[in-house]
């Protein structure tokens, strides 16, 4: 579990909040679709800045100080003033930032459990099937 | 009092409470990370992605915490 881990949360969660979209805006609001799919990706590129801040600020290397400068002026002002405009234009109903928002650390968490449940599929091996134990593969003969 | 002036009496605190509870938190964890980093610096990247992750979450209970207090600051007079 490296950073890629997060890059792909982040790809899971904009495809996720565009399929989402498509649904909401055809069977609900065209509004709301729109705002789920902005409050997901105002949280992708928070999680993004996230980890570029702490990437640079906290590796064993030295910092380089004009990346960090620039990550913290486009994160604390920009991002979080961009996020203050869509809640205050009330263009949006809030509560599909919010479901927007709060999709991102679904996926996180199921992620994160499908790596705990399935770790071997995560490592890309060939599991031992829960509906036919029996049917071993190499891999896991040469383990046992 | 009103129902207006409980709620912005309490806007303003429950906002300061949340933050509290969440710079504690992110400051604990940080330390956290930062002294498995230095025992194990081998394992940096395994620390990095959770706390990576602790902190978004960390800021996402902030960050819900605001959104709150703006749409509830519309009902205030």
């Amino acid at each position: 579990m490296g950073l890629e881990f997060i890059n792909r949360i982040i790809r899971t969660s904009l495809i996720v909040s565009a399929l989402s979209f498509l649904f909401v805006s055809v069977y609900r609001n065209f509004l709301f679709g729109l705002g789920l799919f902005l409050g997901t990706a105002w949280g992708c590129l928070n999680l993004f800045f996230i980890t570029q801040l702490v990437v640079e600020a906290f590796s064993l290397k030295k910092p380089n100080k004009g990346k960090l400068t620039l990550i913290l002026l486009i994160k604390f002002p920009l991002l979080y003033y961009a996020g203050y405009i869509l809640l205050r234009l009330k263009y949006f109903p809030v509560e599909s930032l919010l479901i927007g928002f709060t999709l991102i650390f679904a996926i996180t968490f199921l992620k994160a459990l499908g790596q705990v449940v399935l770790p071997s599929v995560s490592r890309g091996d060939k599991k031992i099937s829960p509906l036919n134990p029996d049917k071993i593969n190499s891999t896991n003969k040469s383990l046992r | 009092m009103t129902y207006q002036t409980a709620l912005a009496l309490a806007l303003p605190f429950g906002l300061a409470i949340a933050a509290f509870g969440s710079a504690f938190g992110l400051g604990r964890a940080v330390s956290a990370a930062m002294e498995a980093m230095g025992r194990q610096p081998e394992a940096a990247g395994k620390i990095q992605v959770g706390m990576i992750i602790g902190c978004a979450l960390l800021e996402a209970l902030t960050i819900y915490a605001l959104v709150t207090v703006f749409v509830l600051s519309g009902k205030i007079g």
